[in-house]
């Protein structure tokens, strides 16, 4: 079944669509990072313009993430205080990331842009999970997974008296984080904050996979805060971005945004179901050896040698 | 039926004049609904032959749009998007249909004239030729030779398929007939091509008030989490 897409101006297979966000949402029920980074070049493959589906995704983003916020907001896993620092400086990064996207796409380089962006952060993060994961895979469990939970989760409790002290934590912008027992300067989770915004404005990514890491290593949080107050950022951050994609840039297309909601938010709890039968190194191994494919795919686009070798952009006059 | 009724009355009626005048014809419909469903439609001509075994040519154009075309040049070792070359007034959809091949009915010296033909719209230059590939590689751009079916020598039928992607606006089309390579009769009339429903709404807010769009938008997205939330709160 076909279903019209009234900004894009074309129709597509429905249970493409909703097939694309359930394995999106499967992914990151099934790794705790969302699959928006696999869906833009899916849908880019479909024949969708890249505008539309950077911003379309902006949006859906929030309703995605907004379901998790909730699950974990009810487990206590958000620090809010960190969560508005985050926010704030995502503001900026995302006003910042939907003007240079509507300047791009003025001078026709966004899908270009887009392109490179994508092959550069799918390159990195498939290699550093492909290295990560590869060579733990042949190795022998030396310690049962739940064995290493537990022990981790003690080490944790015994350092919460604590305060971690974390980047700058003996300057004048060093802030107290009382939730996660940190001690920080501000400007850092402000910095990461910027770049979240940049990142959902300018590639329709919650960017969970490069937050998530820089909130355990760069800002020393603890790691079950971590996914919980990005996701009560990436909620705010995406609102704002789909808001802006639609007044600045108009190429937000909610039909197209709540059919991949609908497929994403069904897909998270079946992800999250199987994780628990599938052991971690293989999970992040198998996605790793396919954030490289869909990298060397695109990779490809932007080196062999193009047919047709021009870009047409036919709008027709109001 | 009634229309074809009609017709036939008409051209019973008619007297049979040699110069070039009004050729029979209608269309089944004069309005195109593109609704959430939609994957192509239909557009049929009928009419009536004035003379007997004389061809039809129907020319069907979408509406006037402006083109931006880039050249891919290379830059260390990736393809970027060139300078860009701006073409207005491009048609955006365009499509002959004939009853015969088109050599065999006139000269090219007609088709010249009467502007029948890919190759013979105004794309002039590099990004002309650009238009011109981009709109056949997306079937925009079709000739549909010997499509036209003539029952009895006396009554037409053109149907001509609009593809998923077809731009919405206004239609014309160009009848022709055509006898020993003259246009004995002729005649323009025009189809409207435009989404409907929820799409035609959700269009229409999104260009005329843009902040109210952006916020149903969201309301819509959110709502949809936070009962997804609920709904799947025992499988998390």
């Amino acid at each position: 079944m076909d279903i019209y897409l009234p900004i894009a101006e074309m129709s597509v297979p429905v249970q493409h669509l909703i097939g694309a966000g359930l394995v999106v949402g499967l992914l990151s029920g099934l790794f705790g990072i969302g699959g928006g980074f696999l869906m833009t070049p899916f849908l880019a493959f479909m024949g969708l313009p890249a505008a539309v589906i950077v911003a379309s995704q902006a949006m859906q983003q929030a309703g995605t993430s907004l379901s998790g916020a909730l699950a974990q907001f009810k487990r206590r896993q958000v620090d809010l205080q960190m969560s508005f620092v985050l926010i704030v400086g995502s503001v900026v990064g995302t006003m910042a990331g939907v003007q240079l996207f509507v300047w791009l796409k003025q001078i026709g380089q966004i899908n270009l842009v887009i392109m490179i962006c994508y092959v550069s952060l799918l390159s990195i993060i498939g290699a550093l999970m492909f290295f990560e994961s590869a060579p733990r895979l042949f190795k022998k469990k030396t310690k049962d997974r739940r064995a290493q939970r537990t022990t981790s989760s003690r080490v944790a409790a015994a350092l919460q008296d604590e305060v971690t002290l974390g980047w700058g934590a003996d300057s004048v912008f060093a802030t107290e984080f009382k939730v996660s027992n940190l001690r920080v300067n501000m400007f850092v989770p402000l910095g990461l904050g910027v770049m979240a915004g940049l990142l959902v404005s300018l590639l329709g990514v919650g960017g969970g996979f490069v937050m998530v890491p820089a909130m355990i290593y760069v800002l020393k949080m603890p790691p079950r805060l971590v996914s919980g107050t990005s996701l009560v950022q990436i909620v705010f951050a995406s609102a704002i971005s789909g808001v802006m994609h639609c007044v600045l840039n108009g190429s937000v297309d909610v039909i197209l945004t709540l059919v991949m909601l609908l497929g994403s938010v069904m897909g998270v709890p079946l992800g999250a179901r199987f994780s628990y039968r599938l052991r971690p190194e293989i999970a992040r191994f198998l996605m790793a050896v396919l954030i490289l494919g869909v990298a060397a795919m695109l990779l490809r686009e932007l080196i062999v040698v193009p047919d047709p070798k021009f870009v047409v952009d036919i709008k027709v006059l109001p | 039926m009634r229309y074809v009724c009609a017709l036939i009355l008409l051209l019973v009626m008619a007297s049979p004049a040699l110069a070039e005048r009004e050729a029979l014809v209608d269309l089944a419909e004069d309005f195109v609904p593109v609704a959430q469903d939609f994957d192509g439609a239909r557009v049929t001509v009928f009419g009536a032959l004035q003379q007997p075994r004389s061809d039809i040519v129907a020319v069907f154009e979408g509406p006037k749009a402006r083109s931006l075309v880039r050249p891919k040049v290379r830059q260390l070792g990736i393809w970027i998007n060139g300078q860009p070359q701006e073409l207005d007034n491009v048609i955006s959809f365009y499509a002959v249909l004939t009853s015969r091949p088109l050599a065999q009915i006139g000269k090219d010296s007609l088709w010249a004239h009467l502007g029948v033909g890919i190759d013979r719209l105004d794309l002039p230059g590099q990004a002309g030729e650009g238009v011109r590939q981009d709109r056949i590689a997306k079937g925009l751009y079709t000739e549909q030779e010997g499509v036209i079916t003539i029952r009895d020598s006396k009554l037409f039928r053109a149907d001509i398929q609009l593809p998923p992607n077809v731009p919405v606006g206004l239609y014309t089309a160009r009848i022709f007939e055509i006898q020993k390579g003259k246009v004995i009769a002729s005649r323009i009339t025009h189809f409207t091509i435009a989404q409907v429903g929820v799409g035609g709404q959700v269009k229409k807010l999104a260009r005329t008030n843009p902040w109210s769009y952006a916020a149903l938008s969201l309301a819509l997205v959110l709502a949809v989490g936070s009962v997804s939330a609920y709904a799947f709160r025992r499988a998390c």
